[in-house]
């Protein structure tokens, strides 16, 4: 191009960025320190069996990147992700117990074959889109529970596979922290991608394919690396999930599940990570946390259903409730009412008004 | 020397013949329109020129190489840009993010390198932003650049557009009604930013256009499509006069024996 476009930009003409001051900073700070606080010195304290739930938080938390891969920037759900998740879970267990190897080379399997499932339902995807995309990636999960993950030769059958802890973080906060570890690299990751080409290419034919043509961007292959991308995640969280509970059975990983990872990922808020991330690890810590309000286990009993509520099911119960009140309030999910904070954070001005130039509309979760 | 050539395109959907034997040239540096009355089939000529439609029958030639059967995201890497007939912008994102995402082609770095955070990557970014900066200065659009586009006004977003297909680099520009939603001064202002960006950026330029003041003053040829078919092509001012243009705009003069029927049947009517 001509010498016109390589000249740089007239930045003067526009009005400085703000700085905040040295005291802006140092109160900046001081909240960062606080949520490291929260995130890595706290869990310490507490009971190795509940270190176990918060690792399982972290790996929530990857799942729902994973998920809003597809369904926050290619705008495609998947309602057998469960089954993305499981099949992770298992390779490396397999990989570990049954081939011997190192914990390494299970979470490397679980990664690849997680992207190598994606990649096949990809491909679907190209040929049909909306509810009849998201009814294929049903009985995909379907399928998968009941043929895939009762292959006793990989899973173990009905007695499920073993997955040892790996050599080095044996104990739990050691595990705790590599979660915290792999969740960290996949946020660089997804932001990093977001930030180059391939990101803003998905953000383009999510909302105008032919537009995104025009810009040289090939629709199929753009769509296809965002699932295969989507599926490592998700590889991985099994991976972990998997090493993190010490063993890994068939029944896990069904449509149940499937459904509280699309919740979860739209209550936290499609596009928006910090959002993404709470909405991860609350709904993986619901039945902790309903555990830990005295007399909630005995009025969960007293409540009439149809079926038991433990504290386990309740979430079933709670993320309906708080799907519908994002979807018809406050479609962003937890990310846009969070974030005046988060981009104060960032060492952005505080405006309360501060809704996101790209606020998520309903029409974002179409099915 | 002619650098987008169609021979005979032909396109049917259904019972429409959309296009029949439709075939233009248009030259290095020259400023093509195509204009005729609604439905006549010039965006479909459009699609298949930019790959959205393949034709039934007939080659598109550019630069002398054959691309008649090439998905779109090709024919854009090889210079082909163009515009949307009710814009072609991603909404959600604010003008500088659309600025940018088109310059996809020139992100010259892997897609895992720059999800790693590779200092290439990261050099290459700051190049894109700082290039889509210029650009909207280039047409104006320096104020808008945190703005995100869904609300502004349809002329303005019509000025986003050509600057975003500015951004893929291309070398003929296909723009579709660009002036529309500009009142008659903005309009004239485009052709003046027309005349301009084929100076500085070398390019050659089709244009679907109504605005017949715009066509005459910035054309060196057109082009016009009647039913799917050329009915004619020259000058502008010769084919702005041209009589089968005109009727095809305006309608036919009546047949005057239908005239003297109606006139007929009306003295009747009184007389009862």
């Amino acid at each position: 191009m001509t010498e016109l476009l390589t000249r740089p930009a007239a930045a003067q003409d526009r009005p400085a960025r703000f700085r905040p001051s040295a005291a802006g900073w140092l109160l900046r700070l001081v909240v960062w320190a606080a949520i490291a606080y929260l995130v890595l010195i706290v869990p310490l304290g507490r009971p190795a069996l509940e270190l176990q739930d918060f690792a399982r938080a972290a790996c929530y938390a990857i799942v729902a990147i994973s998920l809003n891969v597809l369904l926050g920037y290619v705008g495609q759900i998947s309602l057998g992700h469960a089954a993305f998740v499981g099949i992770g879970a298992f390779m490396s267990a397999y990989m570990v117990t049954v081939q011997g190897q190192a914990f390494w080379i299970g979470v490397l399997a679980a990664a690849a074959i997680g992207g190598a499932q994606a990649l096949v339902l990809g491909g679907v995807s190209l040929r049909i889109r909306g509810l009849y995309f998201a009814l294929v990636t049903l009985s995909y999960g379907l399928v998968a529970g009941d043929n895939i993950f009762q292959i006793e030769s990989f899973t173990g059958g009905g007695a499920g596979q073993q997955a040892p802890k790996p050599q080095g973080f044996e104990s739990e906060w050691r595990y705790y922290y590599l979660c915290l570890a792999f969740l960290a690299i996949v946020l660089y990751v997804d932001w990093r991608m977001m930030r180059t080409k391939s990101g803003r290419a998905l953000l383009a034919l999510r909302e105008n394919p032919r537009v995104a043509s025009t810009f040289g961007i090939n629709v199929r292959m753009a769509t296809l690396f965002a699932f295969v991308v989507s599926g490592v995640f998700a590889g991985l969280a099994g991976a972990l999930l998997a090493h993190n509970d010490l063993s890994v059975s068939a029944t896990t990983w069904n449509f149940n599940l499937s459904l509280v990872f699309v919740i979860m990922t739209v209550v936290g808020g499609l596009r928006s990570r910090p959002g993404l991330v709470i909405g991860g690890a609350f709904f993986a810590l619901t039945p902790y946390i309903i555990e830990k309000i005295p007399g909630f286990d005995d009025l969960l009993v007293k409540i009439p259903a149809p079926f038991d509520l433990t504290p386990e099911t309740a979430r079933l119960v709670i993320g309906p409730l708080l799907l519908l009140i994002t979807l018809i309030q406050f479609p962003g999910g937890i990310g846009q009412q969070i974030r005046p904070i988060t981009r104060w954070l960032a060492g952005h001005r505080f405006d309360i008004h501060d809704k996101g130039p790209k606020e998520v509309q309903i029409t974002d979760v179409r099915a | 020397m002619s650098v987008l050539e169609a021979y005979d395109l032909s396109i049917r959907f259904g019972g429409v013949q959309a296009n029949l034997d439709v075939s233009i040239a248009v030259g290095e540096y020259e400023i093509v329109g195509v204009i005729g009355p609604n439905g006549a089939g010039k965006t479909t000529l459009f699609n298949m020129i930019t790959g959205f439609y393949i034709p039934d029958r007939g080659r598109i030639l550019y630069k002398g190489e054959e691309i008649t059967d090439l998905p779109v995201h090709e024919r854009a890497s090889m210079g082909l840009g163009r515009t949307f007939q009710n814009v072609g912008l991603v909404k959600g994102a604010t003008v500088r993010e659309n600025l940018v995402t088109a310059q996809y082609l020139q992100a010259d770095y892997g897609t895992v390198s720059g999800m790693l955070g590779s200092p290439t990557s990261v050099s290459t970014e700051r190049l894109l932003r700082s290039r889509a900066d210029a650009l909207a200065d280039v047409l104006g659009l320096g104020d808008l650049l945190d703005t995100q586009v869904a609300g502004l006004p349809y002329g303005t977003l019509k000025r986003i557009e050509i600057a975003t297909v500015l951004a893929t680099d291309p070398d003929v520009l296909l723009l579709d009604e660009p002036s529309s939603g500009m009142g008659p001064e903005e309009a004239h202002k485009l052709g003046d930013t027309l005349l301009e960006l084929r100076r500085t950026f070398g390019l050659s330029i089709v244009m679907i256009e109504h605005h017949v003041p715009l066509v005459v003053r910035v054309c060196d040829w057109v082009y016009c499509l009647d039913f799917g078919q050329l009915l004619t092509a020259g000058r502008p001012d010769d084919v702005r006069n041209h009589p089968q243009v005109v009727a095809a705009y305006l309608g036919e003069d009546p047949d005057p024996a239908a005239v003297a029927l109606t006139e007929q049947l009306d003295s009747l009517i009184e007389a009862d």
